[in-house]
């Protein structure tokens, strides 16, 4: 069945949980619509606002407004839609059909695929869209008048695509989404065009992102070649029937997988193209918080959540999903460690959260993996708010050595202990958010089984810990201790002017600070849906999600185990019950997570709030001893990765791209174009002496033309060459 | 009466003639090319209608048909026709530049 | 192998004659014209074997010394310094030429040909060079001017030359062959009777003056036939017995004036009218007033242009 000669547990083969067949398509529900065209209202609403050059913050409320109504239309849809799941078709797209066999039509429409885990999805991502966008029509005044309306355009148009993605009914309206939330991103992450850093940064994210699309690309084609079809409801109807072609000893179905992987793993940062994402940050803070937090970071997990069945067919592709989730959340989270400026230890944090979820994936916990999502969504979009904040109150400054005790500041309170809030829960400090849903993923990795998972579950936990370090660190250091600051590279001058001279921190205002605080509520009361569920029978732990994710297509990745058998895919789960340090493993999780937390806090009050003075000593230490001193350094250098990619990639094209462009100007250029223009001008040039206008001249041509052509012919035919010419 | 004895008539060899006429031919076109007098360039082209008639009449011969000579009595009319008003023109032309030199004419160049 | 001799006797030719071009006058000037004359001696050795080659050794050394001195003087005047000698040069190719339409029995030709282009299209070319002359400038008189010393491009030009030798040579080499067969006696003595049959004057003034006694008919025509080579007038006598009298045949100028009007006789008037339309021409052209150079004339002829506009206006 499968490339690598694993053979499939026989998950995939019992009765499906979701029968596709259930899946109604509901006309009715045609308002669904509004979710992705009041973006697109907004989109036109701005470029409007951006042709007339309005200089209020109307493009802001627009956005809001329209994102608002987004978000009411998805609670509503939420209300309103029959589990388990609804087709809605809004607008014919392409339909074409050559026959009347499986492999002989194809079809593709804007039609929206209503289930659970799109739902899930939508709600958080309107939701905090909303949120962002009134933190934005605050952070980004600074650029009223000048590119305002430009900024939300982008955020509009990058909700619509995001819409697009999540919603869609098919692998081709994903994909049409895809690329859209690439693109905004990298309009918005090129907002400051005027600083070449920025720029680079906005290409490198595409082009990085280019690579993971080629993969998604790939996939589509494929998935049709071997199931033919692309839209969600036939596509699961057939890899449950079975009915799909095994061409070729199968060879698509292990590939598809790994190809989808590759789109995952571009548009959600992980190894090896994770490199975008700290380079992202050149963006405006709220971008940072809705695209490269919340959510289109999450695409890739999504898609993965949502293609779930087709990596259940080839099981080695949910290892390497997960070792590769695995590896990158330590990486990133080393990297984290050592570096200063905030908003990149945020970045390589969002990296490193993202692996936990990848390896949730690859542990058969899609549920683990979305609760994360969506707990992460919140506390990490917080930090980044919180940070944003920082950056735009001390004019541009970032770095956590230059900025300690803003707790103590007046009108900085809130802020710092929104970020606190979010802290804790990013570092999973026992009965936060975060502490469960991290949970969720940890327990998964000691129970399924599979290559190396338990030292995978360690390197996690390990990963934990250092979460916890270097989250705190920046808390502890920016937030905490003694009040002093510098400000940064943007200063304008008229934060001055209070103090005459000296510089006084820009306090945030009612939305930012109004916004802080909704959302860290959020990531509080993000605790409720794990145990809580809104279905009447219980039938599994992790509440609320765990029953959105169970009703989708994910719904293998849902453990059984602990409640009551419903008789399902559980076989996997039940045998062996295997332990951690002898216990069921979520339970042991929670104590070992929650120690493991609290050592890492411990270390970062340690050394980032009471003995500062100790954490120069170490680092003095660390870097005087050669044989340890690598350490420190190339985690500070984030593992010279980009240096790498340079190196071997960046170089060779460079000169590749030289080369090329030598042989166009000389060659192409040169010999055959310019050559051949030389051509005409070098001829004229050799005849042109004999237009001398002198008429003996013209007269030896003329009767020596003549004369020679008649003598040939005479010598022709005298000695009957080419057999005499007449 | 004619000049000689009918019952003896001279055979010139016609390849002898025809080459008489190309080596006028060939020496008058020498002569149009490389003098630069104008008047010598059309006394050239006169004895390049030498050629022609040394030739026409050979072959009259040849064939012992007369439109050869006829021919020849046409080659002069024309011949003397070119030559007036050839004349005419070089005189004209000499009157505009002052010199006989062909080369003064060369408006017609690249 | 042997096709190939009459063009290097062409090229031995050619070489000489650029040297004779090309050379200043002096002993390269006559080797480049021995060693043309060589070549062409050799070209002309080479095309008595052909067909319709040397029949009569002597008429033909007699065609080949009229020849020899056309050549020589075309040769000398296209390398004439002063044009005057080029023109007398060109005066003697006319007669030498005409010798050779004597020796190819073309008379009436030949004298035509002295009389219109020896006496009038060259005297015309003299009047010309002596009105051209005069407009050199005062200063260097009697110098030639360099337009007149120095063969422009002579290499080209003989070049040119050789190929329109090459053609004929080409020609005469491989093409005699190709011709219809010479016309012998006989067809000779059918065009004197064909032409006597049409000109019943003059037989009947030949045999009038014959002296034999005949009876003249009123129609001459077709009386006249060939017998043993030679013309007869069968007529009658006075008694009535057969006689023949013997009819000369009639001259080459009988013939081509009955074929000039006879055969071509449109032509014959088309060919006035070109000459009327050169008159014409010449005078309309030779009328023509041309500006300064009435200050150029004025100036070499020593006349103020003053007095020459008022002589003008006086003989306008």
């Amino acid at each position: 069945m499968s490339l690598f000669g694993l053979s499939l547990p026989l998950l995939a083969q019992g009765t499906p949980a979701v029968p596709m067949s259930e899946v109604v398509i509901a006309p009715e529900l045609w308002w669904a619509g509004l979710i992705m065209l009041l973006p697109l209202l907004s989109l036109v609403l701005c470029g409007l606002c951006a042709a007339f050059k309005v200089k209020s913050k109307l493009p802001a409320v627009i956005t809001t407004v329209c994102l608002a109504g987004a978000f009411i239309t998805s609670v509503f849809l939420f209300l309103n839609y029959t589990p388990p799941g609804d087709v809605v078709p809004l607008l014919d797209w392409i339909n074409l059909s050559w026959g009347s066999g499986q492999f002989e039509s194809f079809s593709a429409n804007f039609s929206l695929y209503i289930d659970s885990l799109s739902l899930l999805w939508i709600m958080f991502v309107t939701g905090l869209a909303t949120l962002i966008t009134i933190y934005a029509s605050e952070y980004m005044e600074p650029d009223l008048g000048k590119g305002y309306s430009r900024f939300f355009a982008g955020v509009s148009v990058f909700i619509f695509a995001m819409s697009a993605l999540v919603l869609s009914d098919n692998l081709l309206m994903l994909y049409l989404g895809w690329e859209g939330v690439g693109f905004a991103s990298y309009w918005l992450i090129g907002y400051y065009y005027k600083r070449p850093a920025a720029v680079a940064a906005a290409k490198k994210a595409f082009i990085v992102n280019r690579i993971g699309d080629l993969g998604l690309a790939l996939a589509v084609y494929l998935i049709w070649t071997t199931f033919g079809t692309v839209q969600y409801d036939e596509l699961m109807t057939v890899i449950q029937d079975g009915s799909y072609k095994t061409v070729y000893d199968g060879w698509t179905i292990s590939v598809i997988p790994f190809l989808l992987m590759l789109a995952a793993f571009g548009k959600s940062a992980q190894l090896p193209l994770y490199v975008w994402l700290p380079d992202a940050m050149e963006g405006p803070t709220p971008v940072s918080a809705l695209i490269h937090a919340a959510t289109m970071v999450t695409a890739g997990i999504y898609l993965v959540a949502r293609t779930y069945p087709l990596f259940m067919l080839e099981p080695v592709s949910l290892h390497v999903v997960a070792w590769v989730g695995g590896l990158t959340a330590l990486l990133a989270a080393t990297i984290g460690m050592a570096q200063y400026d905030i908003k990149r230890i945020m970045a390589y944090s969002t990296i490193s959260q993202l692996g936990f979820m990848f390896l949730g994936l690859g542990v058969l916990s899609t549920y683990g993996a979305a609760y994360h999502v969506f707990t992460h969504a919140f506390f990490k979009a917080v930090l980044f708010l919180a940070c944003g904040a920082i950056m735009h109150g001390f004019a541009g400054q970032l770095d956590l050595r230059k900025i300690s005790g803003l707790r103590h500041i007046k009108g900085w309170r809130i802020v710092a202990w929104t970020m606190f809030v979010g802290a804790i829960a990013l570092a999973g400090f026992p009965f936060t958010a975060g502490y469960f849903s991290k949970d969720a993923i940890l327990a998964e990795a000691f129970v399924t089984q599979g290559p190396g998972f338990e030292i995978l579950g360690w390197m996690a936990i390990v990963t934990a810990g250092m979460t916890a370090y270097y989250t705190f660190r920046v808390w502890f250091r920016v937030c905490a201790g003694p009040v002093q600051f510098e400000p940064g590279d943007e200063l304008h001058g008229d934060d001055a002017h209070d103090n005459g001279g000296e510089f006084h921190p820009h306090a945030p205002r009612f939305a930012i600070n109004s916004v802080l605080i909704i959302i860290a509520i959020g990531s509080v009361v993000a605790i409720v849906p794990y145990f809580m569920s809104n279905q009447a029978d219980a039938q599994i732990t992790g509440g609320w999600i765990a029953d959105m994710v169970h009703d989708s297509t994910a719904v293998d990745g849902v453990p059984t185990h602990t409640a009551v058998v419903v008789g399902h895919a559980d076989q996997a789960h039940d045998h062996g019950h295997p332990t951690l340090l002898g216990m069921d493993p979520h339970y042991a999780m929670y104590w070992i997570s929650g120690t493991v937390g609290m050592v890492g806090l411990f270390l970062a009050a340690w050394l980032h709030l009471w003995r500062r003075s100790d954490a120069d000593a170490l680092r003095g230490w660390l870097r005087g001893h050669a044989f340890v001193s690598w350490l420190p350094r190339a985690m500070e250098r984030k593992w010279y990765v980009d240096e790498v990619y340079i190196a071997l990639i960046r170089l060779p094209l460079w000169i590749l791209g030289h080369i090329f462009f030598a042989f166009d100007r000389f060659i192409i250029d040169g010999i055959f174009v310019d050559g051949v223009a030389r051509i005409p001008r070098g001829v004229a040039r050799w005849l042109q002496p004999l237009q001398s206008g002198a008429v003996q001249s013209h007269a030896v041509v003329m009767a020596g033309g003549i004369g020679l052509i008649i003598l040939l012919m005479a010598l022709f035919i005298q000695f009957g060459w080419f057999g005499g010419v007449l | 009466m004619s000049m000689l004895a009918s019952d003896t008539f001279a055979a010139v060899s016609l390849a002898h003639a025809l080459l008489l006429s190309g080596a006028l031919m060939a020496i008058g076109m020498a002569g149009f090319l490389s003098r630069r007098n104008l008047i010598v360039m059309f006394l050239c082209t006169e004895l390049m209608f030498q050629a022609a008639i040394v030739a026409m009449v050979a072959f009259g011969r040849w064939y012992w048909d007369f439109s050869g000579q006829i021919f020849v009595i046409f080659i002069l009319t024309v011949a003397a026709a070119e030559a007036a008003l050839a004349l005419a023109l070089v005189v004209l032309l000499f009157r505009r530049r002052s010199t006989l030199d062909a080369e003064a004419w060369t408006e017609l160049r690249e | 192998m042997d096709a190939i001799l009459p063009y290097i006797a062409t090229l031995i030719a050619a070489v000489g004659l650029l040297l004779v071009l090309a050379a200043r006058p002096g002993p390269a000037r006559i080797g480049g014209g021995l060693i043309g004359l060589a070549g062409l001696a050799w070209l002309f050795v080479q095309a008595g074997s052909l067909p319709g080659g040397v029949e009569d050794t002597a008429a033909d050394v007699l065609f080949l010394i009229f020849a020899l001195v056309a050549i020589a003087a075309a040769v000398q005047m296209i390398v004439q310094q002063r044009p005057v000698y080029s023109a007398l040069f060109f005066v003697l190719v006319v007669m030498s030429v005409c010798g050779a339409l004597v020796m190819l029995e073309a008379f009436f030709m030949a004298f035509a040909m002295v009389i219109v282009y020896a006496g009038a299209i060259l005297i015309t070319y003299m009047f010309v060079l002596m009105l051209a002359q005069q407009a050199s400038d005062g200063d260097h008189e009697g110098e030639i001017p360099s337009y007149d010393r120095i063969p422009r491009d002579p290499v080209s030009a003989v070049f040119v030359a050789v190929v329109f030798m090459a053609i004929v040579v080409a020609a005469t080499f491989s093409g005699l062959s190709d011709l219809a067969p010479a016309a012998d006696r006989q067809v000779r003595l059918d065009a004197d009777v064909a032409l006597l049959n049409v000109l019943p004057e003059q037989v009947r003034r030949d045999v009038l003056r014959s002296g034999v006694d005949v009876v003249l008919p009123d129609s001459m025509s077709g009386a006249v036939s060939t017998q043993d080579g030679k013309l007869i007038f069968t007529g009658v006598d006075s008694a009535g017995a057969a006689v023949t009298v013997l009819v000369p045949p009639p001259g080459n100028t009988s013939h081509v004036g009955w074929s000039l009007v006879a055969m071509f006789p449109a032509s014959l008037e088309i060919a006035g009218v070109i000459l009327l339309m050169a008159m014409f021409g010449a005078v309309v052209l030779a009328r023509r007033e041309v500006e300064h150079a009435e200050e150029a004339l004025a100036k070499v002829t020593g006349r103020d242009d003053a007095e020459f506009s008022e002589s003008k206006e006086d003989s306008e």
